[in-house]
């Protein structure tokens, strides 16, 4: 009997096919593989490592849940008070490096756009997503509490500027798609990594160079960029810089002290 | 009421006809890739109506390394004269690679220096194309496929900025000319063949150059 519901211990014999379409006692859909001979007991859910809850021990679906139904719960205590106690648990750090590199680089960014509400939001959130056992109606209720989160957000008069934004930003998305119906919110940080990229996106774009130095003597040019350039660019060195010739209207604003 | 309105276009028709003969000669920037014979044209122009030359041609890519202008370049059409300034500008390109000079016999330095110029010359044609041109000539090889992202990016721009422009599908000479595809690529723009090496078709072309810039 390798295969055990998480939920309510039963277990299936390798190969079973009455468990594809989810546990048929309790209707659970994670299951955990035990080998032939091993202790059942050392599978037990109080004998997995991580304080995680025994209802989805590896499921995206249950920690995202658990993410959200924490973030509604701290925005709703937000509101209550009307303001941030911005106290960062140590444990953070920690909880921080243990996330996958795309969780990460999606804060990264939301560090770059100086979104400070949001950054200790989303950190509480991880945090006592890990820390916290939550109901399994409460996995349900997941992918709809999280899209009215944002609007909850934005009926706050005391909330940051920042914070409103990355609101509305992520509401608008929600607002066409329908909540999934399998509590997945997996989207929820994403929202936000893409309105960030987005952001990042245009900036490398206005960024993106006139011409690029493949090599000395080999170079590939963005004509539209070189177009639309106010400055003209008259030489080229080989250590990347340009020699620009500014617009008149620049040097008039340099010149006017003189002239007045 | 009437009488005023009529009396002022009078005016303004009168003032428009007097700042028209006073008005700068139009900068018509000739435009191109690579190799299409800009200044071959630019040259054949300034011989045909100057007397002076604007720049020396080349077989070799990017020969054009600096934007060149003759000024005041007056043709005579049907009795009219047609003042204008023709800017010979380096050929238009996404990649500029040295190796390409030393399959002309160019050492190696040399090679790279030109490549660095050439650069140099893209950046100030489209510098121009923004800051100083008032119509473009566009001149294609027509022995070459005219279907390239350059040739569209530059039309486009060109159409953008409500730029007169006239298509010149050069190299008619030659027996692999394909004029057709030139007028296919860009149908919404008037094409005309020419030979600006031989002289073929250069009345066509003046009378064009007069009937849209001048």
């Amino acid at each position: 009997m390798p295969h055990q519901c998480t939920s309510c211990q039963s277990t299936f014999p390798d190969g079973s096919k009455e468990m594809l379409s989810g546990c048929p006692n309790c209707g659970g859909n994670t299951f955990q593989y035990i080998p032939e001979g091993a202790d059942p007991k050392d599978y037990e859910p109080e004998a997995t490592e991580p304080p995680e809850p025994p209802v989805s021990e590896d499921s995206v679906t249950g920690r995202m849940g658990r993410a959200a139904s924490t973030v509604r719960e701290y925005v709703s205590a937000h509101q209550d008070k009307g303001e941030t106690t911005d106290d960062t648990p140590s444990e953070l750090e920690a909880e921080r490096s243990e996330q996958s590199a795309e969780t990460d680089s999606s804060e990264k960014q939301t560090i770059e756009t100086g979104s400070t509400d949001t950054e200790s939001l989303e950190d509480r959130a991880q945090a006592s997503a890990r820390g916290e056992v939550a109901d399994v109606s409460e996995l349900h209720s997941g992918g709809s509490t999280t899209g009215t989160r944002p609007t909850d957000s934005e009926r706050q008069p005391g909330k940051s500027k920042t914070d409103t934004q990355t609101g509305s930003a992520s509401s608008s998305p929600d607002s066409r798609k329908p909540p999934r119906e399998d509590g997945r919110v997996a989207e929820e940080p994403n929202k936000a990594a893409n309105t960030d990229l987005e952001t990042l996106r245009s900036e490398l774009n206005d960024q993106f160079e006139s011409i690029r130095i493949v090599e000395p003597g080999q170079y590939e040019l963005n004509l539209m960029e070189l177009y639309d350039r106010e400055e003209h660019i008259v030489a080229l060195r080989e250590d990347g810089k340009y020699v620009i010739e500014v617009p008149e209207t620049w040097r008039d604003g340099a010149d006017s002290p003189d002239r007045s | 009421m009437g009488l005023l309105g009529s009396l002022r276009n009078s005016i303004s028709q009168v003032a428009n006809t007097l700042f028209a003969s006073d008005a700068e000669p139009k900068r018509i920037g000739i435009y191109g890739p690579p190799n299409a014979g800009k200044t071959t044209l630019a040259n054949r122009i300034a011989r045909d109506w100057t007397g002076d030359a604007i720049g020396p041609e080349s077989r070799i890519p990017h020969e054009t390394r600096r934007a060149r202008r003759k000024e005041n370049v007056e043709i005579e059409r049907n009795g009219q004269t047609v003042t204008i300034d023709i800017v010979d500008t380096p050929g238009v390109t996404t990649k500029v690679d040295y190796t390409e000079f030393l399959e002309h016999d160019i050492e190696k330095d040399e090679a790279v220096r030109r490549s660095r110029e050439a650069t140099e010359g893209v950046a100030e044609a489209m510098h121009w194309l923004r800051e100083d041109v008032d119509g473009v000539i566009y001149v294609l090889d027509s022995v070459e496929d005219p279907f390239t992202q350059v040739n569209t990016m530059l039309i486009g721009i060109i159409e953008s900025r409500d730029l007169p422009v006239l298509i010149f599908a050069n190299k008619i000479d030659l027996d692999e000319a394909q004029i057709n595809r030139i007028e296919n690529a860009f149908p919404q723009h008037e094409t005309v063949p020419l030979s600006a090496l031989e002289g073929d078709n250069m009345d066509e072309v003046y009378d064009k150059i007069a009937a849209y810039f001048g």
